[in-house]
């Protein structure tokens, strides 16, 4: 009792590792939907999942105690004489003319929990027979089993191909019934045989009306079955030869079905198997170049898409132009009069000229404000960073990486002009010390020109005696040089300080310019996180789920990890 | 060789509606004699002798075929009686109808192509290999192919024909890999020119029932055949093997008589069944045979498929029964095979029997050429649809990718970014009065300081060089973009892009089919653009081309050009002024280029106001009504340039078309023509 105990714990094992695989072929599909189309997941294949999913659930909800085995095959095979053998009944008609048998018959061995099973299948009422009372010490080891015959797949009458599509889907173990006149038939190799490859654990393959042939011939034609089956990669399918009408080899195919009754693995196997078929079509989905693991984008993507923005949005120019707009403005406050007064003299202003007087001061109002970015730059950009990340992905996800990437293109450049916008520094009248330089050059201003007086009375009056009466303080002509130096140092100082103060409104409107500048680049980066990075990297992370999901589905996962752990 | 013994053979006990077969072959001239008057009063048209013998109904063949031929059939078989048709000119009318058919290109994606171009093939074969050859030769003997599931004994039945094993039989399936024709040795003559199925390769038969080479015909030479019939052994129409039905199709098309073998296993197969009713509906003349019939159940079975075949309209057609019984080196007892070869010689050697034949199968090929020639036709407009559909698309994403352009020119959206900011530079700083100077009074134009345009300016233009290139850049890049996503859409640019795989080429069939169907083409000198060409994926197509960049380049700045010629040729500037201030006339283009694009700005206060100022300055300098003159004049030829640069861009498309095949017009009117000329002759 040890023995069948541990093959119970396998069995459980075997349906719990199967749920898990159902659960992560159902997160693929689920993925898979939201991304069907043309370059997407195909229609065909996510239904067809689908359908398994259902099928799968069904069936491992009914009776799991109960094995299905369908007899298929094509018209006059004699698939119903091996179903009248192996039930030991006539139940299935039998006939020279074809086709016989048009609707599915069905034997069970063991009857309990049977109906919904039956019911499922869609048998017939009528078509349902037991074998419960009647059995003997060697059906004992049947019970479980419930054996199908079906129609023909191949004949003319239409409907009965569409039954046998559904419950090749639906059964547990099918065993194909050729005779050696019809073996290589198209119809049931390239309808059935062929999709079922990878399923050789649930197929066996009969050769019937073995009588029809010698010892030697009934060889040759198992070898060129053989050969047939195994480029049809179903290398492991069981032969067997069997003669319906002789009772030759339904010994051994009885045997077979206790095999598989008493496993009671069939049904975990079929459906297994299905899973591994479909899976192959799920993985090219989901499959990177060269064992790329990490599909998020890269740490220094969003500062180079900013640099890219920055671009886009002019940072440079209005950093120029925030420092023209500074200088300019500071040199009515800090500039040398007497350069400025010269400078006005010698041109003439040709708007006021042409008396554009109004716009003359809407351009010179004219300043640095939130300027926006160009669409086309920021579309560009996405574009050439698309082009860089997408083409190793597999085809859903290029496309909808791409799509991510681009979900918020319009609103970017109004997001970088917001960005710009807050980051410029308010539009300040003047600095303090700017007035001050201003005060200090009218100081020096009124200093030359009370020493230009005091220089011009004390000419008059000291050397040419114009007048008298005069404190000393302005008739000493010793006192001449004094107020000639007084007129020179204080020119000479405030065009030194002119000087000076360019030099360091200068040296600050570059370090504000630089201040602005790497806030902005922050700020676009930000906007490039938020807008770019995050939606594409959004998208990565469910190929991401998606490739894990796909190794759970092909059982590679936990499972595998736990499997040793086990027997150790 | 032992298989189960059922009983002693049985001789067909299903009479066939058609009568019991005479059981005396008439004496051979006697009939071609007595019926020759009649018909020939009839093919009145026929004239005696012409330049080519070969291709007429009367003489059968040239001199020494005709000598060959004529100690067996008699004196005047010159005389033999065949469908009372004009041969040459339906010859001619075939001809003219093949020509149509081998060129009609049928290069794109669309519904039911793949259909479509194995029904050309089909069309093409039937053309070749039958209606030809039968026309031009129609003294050889009738060709029956024995058709049939896997296993049903073909190979048997014809050993059985012969006397002698010609094929090879066995327990394996598909036991025939190479087809065998078998016919009398004096028939051979016939056969080994490649007269018959001019493309199948065709070895003589060395030794015995070897089997050739895969799709090597195998030619043998029987004495037990009857004279004047040909019977080829073709492989299965049901076997696993692809390339055996395709052979199978081709035999039948090249046959005058099909004899359908099938087993009482099968004949409810659905495949039988496809087969007989292709049989009935191209009105094949057509005989069956029921093999392997469980004598116990003869009757029954005999009854039950004679049921099937009333109800399918096979009413008048030909039926024999081979029971089940013992198989001597690859042959069936002689009593069993001889109803069969009695009809067949029967066939061959009374003239009535053989007309019937030729014409039933001849008129029943040519009426399907009544419908299924119209279908090629549509096929060819509906590629020619598709191909409108396709250059439409890839237009329509061009032109909404100009119509944008248009806007982004004319909604001031260019001018934000760096153009934006270059221009608060450039105007703001004073630059650009600077670059506005007094004319010296009175003084000569020329000695104007000449000004170098600031750096400033400089900036600006070069940025908004760059804006309108990315623009430009850009619309193209969504225009490649929404092309391509139209093409995907349609299964035709699809494959024309090879985002999926060319169904085409992948399948030994369809290349076949290639081959065929460009040697045909060579033949008619005609050359197949179809060839070699290289298809830029979807991937090269999404994205502009290459050179794009620099073209764009090349516009713009030949643009900004035609813009400084226009300030400086146009003599633009309001008189008034003019006579007081000079201008840079760089800067002005500037400015100008600035006004252009920035008209009419709406959305954005800053746009507005930057676009506000040089609109009203040049409106100021050039006056109200010039300004939108040259305004128009300005966006119309930057427009032109675009416009040109996306033209070249969307040919990549156009060609992409044009490398698949020319599409003609006229080739589905040619091909009507061509079918209604066919039923004309007939």
């Amino acid at each position: 009792m040890i023995g069948s105990s541990t093959a119970q714990a396998q069995l459980l094992a075997d349906r719990a590792g199967l749920s898990a695989r159902l659960a992560a072929l159902a997160g693929l599909v689920q993925i898979g939907s939201a991304r069907r189309g043309t370059d997407g997941f195909s229609d065909d294949l996510l239904t067809e999942a689908n359908d398994l999913l259902i099928r799968a659930g069904q069936r491992l909800m009914l009776s799991a105690d109960h094995t299905v085995v369908a007899l298929a095959g094509g018209t006059g095979s004699g698939k119903s004489s091996l179903f009248n053998r192996l039930a030991g009944a006539d139940f299935s008609t039998v006939g020279v003319t074809r086709p016989v048998t048009s609707e599915v018959h069905a034997c069970v061995w063991g009857v309990s929990g049977s109906g919904p099973l039956l019911e499922w299948l869609g048998v017939p009422r009528r078509y349902r027979y037991a074998r419960s009372s009647a059995l003997d010490s060697g059906e004992q080891s049947l019970s479980g089993l419930v054996l199908l015959d079906m129609p023909d797949h191949d004949s003319v009458m239409g409907h009965s191909t569409d039954v046998v599509d559904r419950l090749v889907g639906l059964s547990d173990l099918m065993i194909w019934v050729l005779d050696p006149q019809k073996y290589a038939d198209g119809a049931v190799h390239r309808r059935f045989l062929v999709p079922l490859a990878g399923h050789s654990e649930v197929v066996a393959v009969v050769l019937n009306q073995a009588d029809l042939l010698t010892a030697a011939q009934t060889e040759d034609c198992v070898l060129d079955l053989r050969r047939l089956l195994d480029s049809e990669n179903l290398h492991d399918v069981q032969i067997l030869v069997t003669s319906a009408a002789t009772g030759a080899g339904i010994e051994e195919l009885r045997k077979l079905l206790i095999d598989a009754v008493s496993a009671r693995r069939a049904s975990a196997a079929r459906i297994s198997a299905d899973v591994d078929k479909i899976i192959v079509q799920f993985a090219p989905y989901g499959e990177l170049p060269d064992g790329g693991e990490d599909v998020r984008l890269p740490a220094g993507t969003a500062g180079s898409l900013a640099a890219k923005f920055a671009g886009a949005a002019g940072v440079e120019a209005i950093g120029d132009s925030l420092r023209s707009a500074r200088e300019l403005r500071a040199m009515d406050y800090i500039g040398w009069p007497i350069s400025w007064l010269g400078e006005r003299l010698r041109t003439r202003d040709p708007v006021r000229k042409i008396r554009l007087g109004r716009l003359w001061q809407e351009l010179r109002e004219i300043s640095t404000g939130p300027t926006g970015a160009q669409q086309a730059e920021i579309d560009l950009a996405l574009t050439q960073l698309a082009d860089e990340v997408t083409p190793p992905l597999p085809l859903p996800w290029s496309r909808t990486v791409r799509a991510a990437i681009r979900s918020h293109a319009d609103a970017i450049p109004a997001a970088l002009g917001t960005e710009i916008a807050a980051a410029l520094p308010a539009e300040r009248s003047a600095e303090r010390w700017w007035r001050l330089a201003g005060v200090g050059q009218g100081l020096l201003l009124g200093c030359a020109l009370v020493g230009l007086a005091w220089f011009g009375t004390l000419l008059a009056v000291g050397a040419f005696h114009a007048g008298s009466g005069l404190p000393r303080l302005f008739s000493a002509v010793v006192l001449l040089p004094i107020a000639a130096l007084l007129v020179f140092v204080s020119l000479l100082a405030g065009w030194v300080v002119a000087l000076r103060s360019c030099e360091a409104v200068s040296a600050a409107a570059v370090r504000e310019t630089k201040l602005l500048d790497s806030d902005i680049r922050r700020r676009m980066t930000g906007v490039a996180h938020d807008q770019v990075i995050a939606p594409a990297n959004l998208e990565l992370s469910e190929l991401e789920r998606y490739r894990d999901e796909l190794e759970l589905a092909r059982g590679h996962g936990r499972a595998e990890v736990a499997a040793p752990s086990f027997s150790a | 060789m032992t298989e189960r013994q059922d009983l002693a053979a049985v001789p067909a006990p299903w009479s066939g509606v058609g009568g019991p077969v005479p059981a005396a072959p008439e004496p051979s001239g006697a009939g071609p004699g007595g019926g020759s008057s009649g018909r020939t009063a009839e093919r009145d048209v026929q004239p005696p002798d012409e330049a080519r013998p070969a291709a007429t109904w009367a003489s059968p063949a040239n001199t020494t075929a005709g000598q060959a031929h004529s100690g067996q059939i008699g004196p005047d078989d010159d005389e033999e009686p065949y469908a009372r048709v004009d041969a040459r000119k339906l010859e001619a009318a075939l001809l003219g109808l093949r020509k149509p058919v081998v060129s009609v290109p049928l290069p794109l994606e669309a519904p039911d192509i793949e259909a479509a171009r194995a029904e050309r093939l089909k069309l093409l074969s039937q053309i070749d290999d039958y209606l030809l050859p039968r026309l031009r030769q129609s003294g050889a003997p009738i060709l029956v192919a024995l058709v049939g599931s896997t296993g049903a004994g073909k190979s048997t039945l014809l050993n059985s024909l012969c006397g002698r094993q010609v094929s090879a039989t066995g327990i394996r399936r598909p036991t025939t890999n190479s087809p065998v024709l078998a016919c009398h040795p004096n028939d051979m003559r016939w056969f080994a020119e490649n007269v018959f199925l001019p493309t199948l390769p065709r070895v003589r038969q060395q030794g015995l029932a070897m089997p050739g080479r895969d799709g090597l015909l195998v030619l043998a030479a029987a004495d037990g055949m009857p004279e004047g019939v040909a019977v080829l052994d073709t492989p299965d129409i049901d076997s696993v093997v692809k390339a055996h039905r395709d052979f199978a199709h081709q035999f039948l098309d090249a046959s005058d008589l099909w004899l359908f073998v099938t087993t009482a296993r099968r004949y409810a197969d659905a495949a039988v069944w496809e087969m007989l009713k292709d049989a009935r509906n191209r009105g094949a003349a057509l005989a069956i045979a029921l093999s392997r019939v469980p004598s116990s159940a003869a009757a029954e079975l005999a009854a039950h498929f004679d049921a099937m075949l009333d109800a399918n309209g096979l009413r008048e057609v030909r039926r024999f029964i081979i029971p089940e019984t013992v198989v001597t080196e690859a042959q069936l007892p002689g009593e069993i095979a001889t109803p069969i070869k009695e009809y067949l010689a029967d066939t061959a050697r009374r003239d009535d029997r053989r007309v019937a034949v030729l014409t039933q199968t001849m008129s029943g090929v040519l009426d399907t050429f009544r419908d299924r020639v119209p279908t090629l036709a549509d096929h060819a407009a509906a590629q020619l649809a598709v191909s409108r559909d396709l250059q439409t698309a890839a237009a329509t994403a061009y032109s909404a990718a100009l119509v944008e352009f248009d806007q982004a020119t004319r909604n001031g959206s260019l001018l934000h970014g760096e153009v934006m900011a270059r221009w608060q530079d450039f105007a703001g700083t004073g630059d650009l009065l600077k670059a506005l100077q007094v004319r010296r009074a009175r003084g000569p134009a020329g000695k104007g300081r000449k000004q170098r345009p600031p750096a400033r300016a400089a900036a600006l233009r070069a940025a908004l060089d760059e804006s309108l290139e990315s623009l430009i850049a850009a619309m193209a890049d969504r225009a490649a973009e929404g092309a391509v996503a139209a093409w995907r859409e349609n299964p035709a640019g699809a494959a024309l892009m090879g985002a999926k795989p060319m169904a085409g080429p992948a399948e030994a069939g369809a290349a076949g089919e290639t081959d065929y169907v460009a040697s045909a083409l060579a033949d008619l000198g005609i050359l197949d653009v179809s060839a070699a060409a290289e298809h830029p994926g979807p991937a090269v197509l999404s994205r502009p081309s290459a050179d794009l960049a620099v073209r764009a380049e090349r516009a713009v700045s030949t643009w900004q050009d035609h813009l400084l010629q226009l300030v400086r040729a146009e003599n633009v500037t309001k008189r008034s002024i003019a006579r007081v201030v000079s201008f840079d006339e760089s800067s002005l283009a500037l400015v100008l280029a600035v006004g252009v694009l920035g008209y009419g700005a709406s959305d954005a206060t800053a746009a507005e106001e930057a676009s506000g100022v040089p609109q009203r300055l040049l409106t100021s300098l050039f006056g109200a009504g010039l300004m939108r003159d040259i305004g128009v004049r300005v966006r119309q030829d930057l427009h032109d340039r675009v416009s040109l640069l996306f033209e070249e861009e969307s040919r990549r498309f156009a060609d992409l078309i044009d490398q698949a095949g020319r599409l003609d017009d006229t080739i589905a009117t040619e091909l009507l023509q061509a079918g209604f000329t066919l039923e004309d002759a007939r």
